[in-house]
């Protein structure tokens, strides 16, 4: 059983950090709140997220799976505006999740969850801790889009740095270590990453959100942030691009 | 529980097997895949992309699998349901193969310490239709940027490559080929043990027999009858059809150019599904390539002109009756002439050039078609007649005088590829344009009347009212 009522800005949030990796996913749902783990299509990245009940207004729920495509739903959700509210009830017995807009009932079928795989998050190990506003660090993303398809990320002692280097163009960010709210690094690492993907995340990431970016030298990027204030958080991976001799 | 589980799934999927040593038959096969993956693992190696090429259900999406376990690598699939546009290629393919990758358990795999991540194209050769639009160019891209193994699975290598050939380059070709009965037994033998059912070693010489060699079908008939008793066993064993197996045109030219056996011959050309005026093509494009010696080859000819002659009554009379022996013509009689003095390799054999040249002329042909049919109209004759004794003058003349371009151009409704081939310039040149343009401008009054007359009657026909009826 799953019966809930939010804000139509929480289950926003939610469907476009979650569709921006998957079409589909499982759900996992408890008591306590709403879970879950994917890693897209290419296996190139991962996402972890978890949602207390206290960002509903109300909450009634036992524990049970449910498979959403939320690119519908998203598109769906494009219709409510910010602070409406939405109803989300699972009929269990026709298999679907009714979503409830203004006067309007969009009633979804949900998707056999049987053959999708339930990811661990790897422990990795990440030297650096590079902490900031999402704002600080969008224009240099914009900026890179036209010019290569990777992007460098580049943690030293003292400051935190975009690079992207296409054929004729580049672009630099260059953050210093009081730019950003905390930098925690001893030696330099650098990591390469596509920048669609990159760029696809922190498009997802609410505005005037905290990060926190976990990095190591060729390896994958661990971005953490809370949403709905501090009732739900979020963990993006990232895996870097293969940097070969060739 | 166990038993619910086998009973709902197919047993094909719960015995596929998962290494490469459980892979039935195939040795020289997959030695080559265990040779390409190995490549892998000692950096990027030339032939980025491997291609397994041959008949349905004898396991190279198993040995795809198996390869990836074997070597501990991610596994990302993109099967023929998936939507394989250019689009969703350059995101799965394009973006995720250069990229170091997370498995589906969540595991982080770097390719710097050779956990790679194989990347497997089923059906690779089926990605075609408008759906998958501009898949074959995003393909060959992929594969000349990948960092990461590319397996492209395909039945049939020429479908492929003829769309894409730039693969030819960049993938290594491995040829699976069908496994014999004895290997089909072991592997039934291996899952009735399994599955804990006793049946006599015949009743599995049968099933395999039958399967034609495709060991999917043979697992899929074992699983039918595992619930039956001994003596319906029997019976329905007895009774299992023939599963017709169609064996590629590439197996029928080779018993046909190496079997020295002309029976085999005729019997897999015959079983092809594929009509004798196209098989002729595949023989006499590639028959001066295989059958080197002069005298031989004289004599192949020979028997393939009199299989032509057959073909062209056939073509005349419409008496389809004279196809069989068309049929034996060219595979009995090639066979005869070739013995077994040449070998052939899985590169020797190519694509009629004609029907390459047939599909690549396809939109020229038919702009051609579409002027002669205004020529034809306009002076009342023939195709034919309009191609022999008009265009040729006409286009002299054309060339000549641009008022009388200008002038047919309006009466026979010429459009720009029409001009293009009548002037024999570019469609996009200055002079089609202006006269293009000369025309437009002298008529437009004719059709605005045109417009005029027909917007009511539309308006009529889609049921809508206007609101101004009402005022």
């Amino acid at each position: 059983m799953f019966q809930a009522r939010t804000k139509a800005d929480t289950l926003k949030e939610l469907v476009t950090i979650v569709s921006t990796l998957v079409d589909e996913a499982k759900f996992t749902i408890d008591k306590e709140g709403i879970s879950l783990r994917a890693v897209d299509p290419a296996h190139v990245a991962m996402v972890d997220l978890k949602l207390s009940k206290d960002a509903f207004d109300s909450y009634e729920a036992e524990d049970t799976e449910l498979g959403i495509d939320v690119a519908k739903l998203d598109q769906f959700l494009r219709l409510a505006k910010a602070g409406e509210p939405i109803d989300l009830i699972h009929d269990e017995e026709k298999r679907r999740l009714n979503v409830t807009v203004g006067n309007t009932t969009k009633k979804m079928s949900l998707i056999d969850t049987t053959g999708m795989s339930e990811p661990k998050v790897p422990n990795l190990s990440l030297p650096a801790k590079v902490s900031l506003k999402i704002e600080e660090i969008s224009q240099g993303i914009k900026a890179s889009e036209s010019v290569s398809d990777h992007i460098a990320l580049t943690a030293t002692a003292d400051f935190f740095e975009i690079i992207c280097e296409g054929d004729t163009d580049q672009v630099q960010m260059k953050l210093s270590k009081d730019q950003l709210i905390a930098l925690d690094c001893e030696d330099k690492v650098k990591s390469l990453f596509p920048l669609e993907y990159f760029s696809n995340m922190m498009r997802a990431v609410p505005p005037q959100s905290k990060l926190d970016m976990f990095l190591g030298n060729d390896y994958p990027v661990k971005i953490e942030f809370n949403i709905s204030g501090e009732k739900g958080n979020v963990t993006y991976l990232l895996a870097p691009r293969i940097e070969s001799g060739d | 529980m166990k038993e619910i589980a086998s009973e709902q799934q197919s047993w094909t999927e719960i015995y596929r097997p998962r290494k490469l040593s459980e892979i039935a038959g195939n040795s020289q096969a997959i030695k080559q895949l265990k040779q390409w993956a190995d490549s892998w693992m000692k950096g990027n190696p030339r032939k980025r992309g491997a291609i397994l090429s041959g008949p349905p259900g004898i396991g190279k999406t198993s040995a795809a699998l198996a390869l990836a376990a074997d070597y501990e690598w991610d596994i990302v699939e993109l099967n023929a349901s998936d939507q394989r546009n250019a689009a969703n290629i350059d995101k799965i393919v394009g973006h995720g193969s250069r990229a170091d990758s997370f498995s589906s358990d969540g595991a982080y795999h770097a390719a710097s310490t050779g956990k790679l991540k194989l990347i497997v194209f089923d059906e690779a050769d089926n990605l075609f239709g408008r759906q998958d639009y501009g898949g074959a160019k995003a393909i060959v891209q992929a594969l000349r940027k990948t960092e990461q193994p590319i397996v492209l699975i395909v039945n049939d290598y020429y479908e492929l490559t003829r769309r894409a050939s730039g693969v030819k380059t960049l993938a290594q070709t491995i040829k699976f080929s069908r496994p014999n009965s004895q290997n089909i037994i072991a592997v039934l033998e291996r899952i009735a043990e399994n599955e804990g059912f006793e049946i006599s070693h015949d009743f599995l010489y049968k099933i395999a027999q039958n399967s034609g060699t495709d060991i999917r079908a043979a697992v899929n008939d074992l699983q039918s009858i595992a619930k039956l008793d001994p003596e319906q066993m029997q019976e329905v064993i007895e009774n299992l059809g023939w599963r017709d197996v169609q064996p590629e045109t590439f197996d029928a030219l080779a018993d046909i150019f190496s079997s020295n056996d002309p029976i085999a011959a005729r019997l897999s050309l015959i079983s092809l599904d594929e009509t004798p005026d196209r098989l002729i093509l595949w023989i006499d494009d590639n028959l001066p390539a295989v059958i080197r010696d002069p005298e031989d080859r004289l004599r192949a000819i020979d028997y393939l002109s009199k299989a032509d002659i057959y073909l062209g009554r056939v073509s005349r009379k419409q008496y389809y009756g004279l196809w069989s022996y068309a049929n034996d013509m060219m595979s009995m009689g090639v066979s005869i002439s070739a013995g077994d003095r040449y070998k052939i390799y899985s590169d020797t054999l190519r694509f009629p050039m004609y029907l390459i040249r047939l599909s690549q002329t396809k939109a020229k042909r038919a702009s051609i078609k579409s002027l002669l049919g205004k020529l034809a109209l306009y002076s009342h004759t023939s195709r034919p007649i309009a191609r022999e004794s008009i265009l040729p003058y006409l286009r002299g003349l054309m060339i000549r005088d641009i008022e009388l371009a200008r002038e047919l151009t309006k009466e026979m409704d010429l459009q720009a590829g029409d001009l293009a081939l009548l002037l024999g310039i570019d469609s996009d040149s200055e002079k089609i344009e202006s006269i293009l343009s000369d025309v437009e401008s002298e008529a437009p009054e004719r059709e605005e009347i045109e417009e005029q007359q027909e917007t009511p009657s539309q308006d009529e026909s889609q049921g809508q009212r206007s609101l101004f009826e009402f005022r």
